[in-house]
This record gives C-alpha cells, sequence and structure tokens, in this order.
C-alpha cells in the first residue's frame, strides 16, 4: 500500500467519530468513584474545553499562542471575583468570563496582526506572564498570591450541581457542546478560512479573505474557550491562585495539542483526557514523570506527526477494506 | 477599443537599486485575453504582484473599472474582481479539493460565526448554493468526482487547474494566471487553453503570464512583451512574431536554442 497523504484523510470528518469518542465519557461514571477519582474527571473535562479552544488558534489558524493560559486565568478571576464579591449566580459568572476573556483575546490578537512566527510566540508569551504578574500584585482585587477560596460550586435555575457526580454531568454536556461548536465551526466557511491562513497565507489573501479580520475572529473564538474553561475551573476547584496559571502549565496545554493531534477536533479532546489523567495515574513516578513526559512529546513529534488522534484515523482507514476513496 | 477594465499606467517598482519595473503601461478590454511574456527576471510576476495588491509599486498608477486599487490590500482587490493563480502553487493541503475552491467563495458569503455554526436557514442555503457552485467549477476545470480527496492526489498539472477553480470561484471579471502550462501534460494545456476561451466568450477578461509560445500565440488577443522591467513591445501575436526587438529580446534566443 502507498505511504498515506502527508495530511490526515478526512475519514475523521464523520460525526460517528464525535459520537464514538463521548461513549467513555459516558461510561466513565460506571467506573470511577470517590471524590478523588472524580476530581480528575473534572479537571480532564475542562482541560478538554480549553484546548479545543486552543486547537481553533493553534491547530486551525496556525498561530503560536503561548499566553493561553493567561487567558484561561482571566476567566478563571473574573468568575471567582464575581462569585465570592457580588455573590453573582454560576451562569451570569459562566457568560462574564466568557465575554471578558473574549475582548481579552481580541485586545492581544491586534498586536498579533503585525508579528507573525517565533516573533508572535514571544509577543504571546510576554503578554502571559505579564497578565499573570498583574494578577498577582491587584491585592485589591485578586487577594494577590494568596489567591481567592470559597467558590460555590454551580447551581442553575436553582438546580444545584454539587455533588461529585452532578458536576461530572455538567462538565459533560458544556465540553459536548464546546467540541461539537468546534466541528461545526470547522466545516463552516470560518473554518476553511482559518485553514487556508494556515497553509497559505498569501493564497487566501488572493482570494478575497480578509486575513486580519479573520486572525482576530480566531483569537476571540478561542479565547472565549479559555474564559469558559477558567469559569468552570474556578466553580469546580473552588479555589484560584496565580500559581497554578503557570508557564508549566502553558506547555502541558501545549503537549495536549501535539500529543492528541493539532487540527483534528478529536485530537484535544484525547491529549486533554490523557495527559490529566497520566500524571495522577503514574504519580509513584514521582519527579521522573516529567522525564517521561519530555520523551512522549519528542517521540510523538516524531513518530505521530498528527497526534493520536490522527494515527487512530489512518489505522482505521487502512483496516477498512480498499474502497476506492472516491465520492460518485 | 471599448473603454478599458484594467488601466496600467507608468508603473515602476524598485527592489533596491534594480528596477524591476520601469514605467510599464496597458490596458485591458472586458472579455479580452492579454498575454504578459518576456524572459526571465523581465518583471512578468512583479506586474501580476503590483495588479493583484501583493506589492505596492513606487510609481504609476493601475485603475480597476475607472477606480484605483493600487496600494489597496490583496483580499479587497480579489473581492473588486481580480483573480489570480500562482507560479509556485499556494494551495490549502489541509482542506479537501472542494473545500479549496469553496474558499473562493468565502468573501461573499454572509452570515456571523453563531448563525453559520448554529445552521440556520440562511448559511445554509448559502453554503449549500457555494458547494454546488464548487462543485460545479471543479467540473468545469475537469477534475468532477474528485472533491472529498485531499489535493495531495492530485498531480502537478491537476493542482493548477484546482487553483484556477480556487480562483474562479471568486467570480472575477480578470483572471491573471502565472505560467498556468508549467507541469501541465499537452493534453492539460489545451483543455486549460480551451476553458480560457470560453471564459472571454462569456465575457471575463484573462491575463496569462506564460513561457510556452506554442501555448500564448494561439491564445491571445493582444500580448505585452517585457524586457529588463521595460515594456519592448506591444500588440497582436502576429505583430509581436514580426517585431524586431522582441526577436532579438526573446523569440531570437528561441529560435536559437532550437536551431
Amino acid at each position: 500500500m502507498a505511504a498515506p497523504p502527508s495530511n490526515a484523510p478526512p475519514a475523521m470528518r464523520s460525526p460517528w467519530w464525535l459520537a464514538a469518542a463521548l461513549v467513555p465519557f459516558l461510561a466513565a461514571p460506571l467506573v470511577i468513584s470517590g471524590n478523588y477519582h472524580y476530581g480528575v474527571a473534572h479537571q480532564a473535562l475542562i482541560y478538554v474545553v480549553l484546548a479545543t479552544g486552543y486547537n481553533i488558534l493553534l491547530g486551525f489558524t496556525g498561530m503560536v499562542s503561548l499566553g493561553h493560559v493567561a487567558l484561561f486565568a482571566i476567566g478563571a478571576y473574573t468568575s471567582a471575583i464575581l462569585q465570592t464579591s457580588l455573590d453573582w449566580p454560576f451562569l451570569a459568572c459562566l457568560i462574564a468570563a466568557a465575554v471578558v476573556t473574549g475582548a481579552f483575546g481580541t485586545a492581544i490578537a491586534i498586536p498579533a496582526l503585525r508579528i507573525k512566527g517565533h516573533y508572535l510566540t514571544l509577543l504571546t508569551l510576554a503578554l502571559g506572564e505579564v497578565i499573570r504578574l498583574l494578577i498577582r500584585n491587584f491585592d485589591w482585587l485578586t487577594h494577590g498570591s494568596s489567591g481567592i477560596g470559597g467558590i460555590s460550586r454551580p447551581t442553575i435555575f436553582g438546580v444545584p450541581f454539587r455533588t461529585a457526580p452532578d458536576l461530572y454531568w455538567l462538565l459533560l454536556f458544556i465540553a459536548a457542546a464546546g467540541v461539537l461548536f468546534a466541528w461545526r465551526l470547522e466545516r463552516s466557511r470560518f473554518g476553511r478560512a482559518f485553514k487556508a491562513i494556515r497553509d497559505s497565507e498569501i493564497g487566501a489573501e488572493v482570494i478575497g479573505i480578509d486575513t486580519n479580520r479573520m486572525k482576530v475572529l480566531s483569537f476571540a473564538i478561542s479565547a472565549v474557550y479559555a474564559g469558559i474553561a477558567g469559569s468552570l475551573y474556578a466553580h469546580t476547584l473552588r479555589f484560584v491562585s496565580p500559581e497554578f496559571f503557570s508557564l508549566g502549565l502553558t506547555i502541558t496545554l501545549l503537549a495536549m495539542i501535539l500529543i492528541g493531534g493539532r487540527g483534528l477536533i478529536l485530537g484535544p479532546v484525547i491529549g486533554a483526557t490523557m495527559l490529566t489523567i497520566a500524571p495522577e495515574a503514574l504519580r509513584f513516578a514521582k519527579e521522573y514523570y516529567l522525564i517521561g513526559f519530555g520523551l512522549v512529546i519528542w517521540l510523538s513529534t516524531l513518530y505521530l506527526p498528527d497526534g493520536l488522534a490522527g494515527s487512530l484515523g489512518r489505522l482505521v482507514a487502512r483496516l477498512r477494506p480498499a474502497r476506492q476513496g472516491r465520492a460518485s | 477599443m471599448t473603454a478599458p477594465l484594467l488601466d496600467v499606467r507608468g508603473i515602476g517598482v524598485r527592489f533596491g537599486g534594480l528596477k524591476a519595473l520601469d514605467d510599464v503601461s496597458f490596458q485591458v478590454a472586458p472579455a479580452q485575453v492579454m498575454g504578459l511574456v518576456g524572459p526571465n527576471g523581465s518583471g512578468k510576476s512583479t506586474m501580476l504582484n503590483v495588479l493583484s495588491g501583493v506589492y505596492v509599486p513606487d510609481d504609476g498608477e493601475v485603475a480597476f473599472n475607472g477606480e484605483r486599487i493600487d496600494g489597496r490590500k490583496p483580499n479587497r482587490i480579489a473581492q473588486a474582481g481580480l483573480g489570480r493563480t500562482f507560479q509556485n502553487l499556494q494551495i490549502f493541503q489541509g482542506l479537501s479539493i472542494l473545500e479549496n475552491v469553496l474558499t473562493g467563495a468565502h468573501h461573499r458569503q454572509r452570515g456571523g460565526v453563531l448563525p453559520t455554526v448554529f445552521g440556520l436557514p440562511g448559511a445554509r442555503a448559502a453554503e449549500r448554493a457555494a458547494r454546488d457552485e464548487a462543485a460545479a467549477l471543479l467540473v468545469r476545470v475537469g477534475l468532477g468526482g474528485r472533491e472529498d480527496d485531499p489535493p495531495s492526489t492530485l498531480s502537478y498539472g491537476q493542482r493548477r487547474l484546482l487553483e484556477v477553480a480556487r480562483a474562479l470561484a471568486t467570480r472575477p471579471r480578470i483572471l491573471m494566471l502565472d505560467e498556468p502550462c508549467a507541469g501541465l501534460s499537452h493534453g492539460e494545456a489545451d483543455q486549460l487553453a480551451a476553458l480560457v476561451r470560453e471564459m472571454a466568450t462569456g465575457g471575463m477578461s484573462v491575463i496569462v503570464i506564460e513561457h510556452n509560445m506554442r501555448f500564448v500565440m494561439g491564445l491571445v488577443d493582444r500580448m505585452v512583451v517585457l524586457n529588463f522591467g521595460r515594456k519592448i513591445a506591444e500588440g497582436t501575436p502576429r505583430e509581436i512574431r514580426d517585431n524586431a526587438d522582441v526577436v532579438a529580446a526573446y523569440l531570437g534566443k528561441q529560435r536559437h536554442a532550437h536551431g
């Protein structure tokens, strides 16, 4: 059989893949129990939201921002502050976090239009650190390095999601909606424009795509995801502090996309889930885990250029009897 | 000659001390096929980059349909009605063949992110219409039935045709083809020539940059010949063939090489 094309076949575009990916998440409550296991599952779902949004920027549009965790922090703090100081209900906090973070993401995007490649990456890295320092130093608003505690678990129109399983179902619903949105976006004219910019910016321009506008849009959408993920994080962990939103988390987020498969809808789902569970499961390895983590990233860039999701898609395409892949 | 659709006046482009284009003027009428020829480094591609907004000229102006377009951004020029292809292909490898063509319809499709993602009727109808049109364009360039394949499954020549289909999807009034025959077989080149003729019959103007003289001479209504960034001749293919300057600068070399 001929070598597979350098781009993952459109095999993974079928909605059945989304449905199949949902199954383990629906089944998980059958096997997990206890607050600790649920805590890991909650985090995995929050990272699915964060990574799915990041993938729109990194995977679809091809812009490497290392400031994304700062947007996650803004979402978390917006929700935390509104809830603890003003006693806003969960849903209002969530929407406010999405709006505020979306606005920040748009503001970051505007300088990003003038610079490309490594310089963009460095700029976003610096912006992310600036935002983290601001959070730590605005004591009156953020309680500085001691963080904000006592955030309550979500309640929607009187329905509480306080217990671990209830919260799991709420997070799963939001994560699934986020993935579905990204899937629909990918197949729309916007998703096509994002990928066109990634593959050839000049090619996109001369066929009438306003590349600046699309880049800002891509930043804004991925920022809204980060804001929602941040809000969910605040209401799930019930505590936020600046130390959590570190450069280490940025690298982990990047690894979720690269190992899972960038530019593929299921990439960040697989990557976020695996990289949330793995450190917990490998806790006995202590610091050696980081060595293994580094090795996995290194090996996956060598052997899984389009990540686990892409390799899975190819494997299925290869196992299938060789249909002449023509739409007739 | 009817009022020109494209009026290029005194264009000059300098790269450092080098004059890539020097005081070049010409006009293109509606439904006219214009050849832009010249030896390597004569400024043909630079001219195409000026016309499509990739470069901003140092001197002169470009008027399209009576409006100045030089200095506008490439996407605005494309929206105004000037489409182009590239000598070194700019295919979107991560999109399917149909999706590549669909990107050309992007700027015409209305509806924001939310109506589109939630599949509201207006956005849905626009998408369906764009897909039908894109599929018809693929049939027109001879790539029907390949909609869902990745572009990497196409031959080099077929990728050129895909770029033509994508440029056509922007519904240009002038289509600019940069070396469209490079990599095409004789059969594919003839097919492309027929397509260009058909488009001109339909009212579209075409500017062709080409080395393949067999292709150009048989296809174009008028030719502009560039050499070292200057226009050295303009006329019908017959007039150009008999022009001593052109023979010396360009065709002479070819004849020499052949004989």
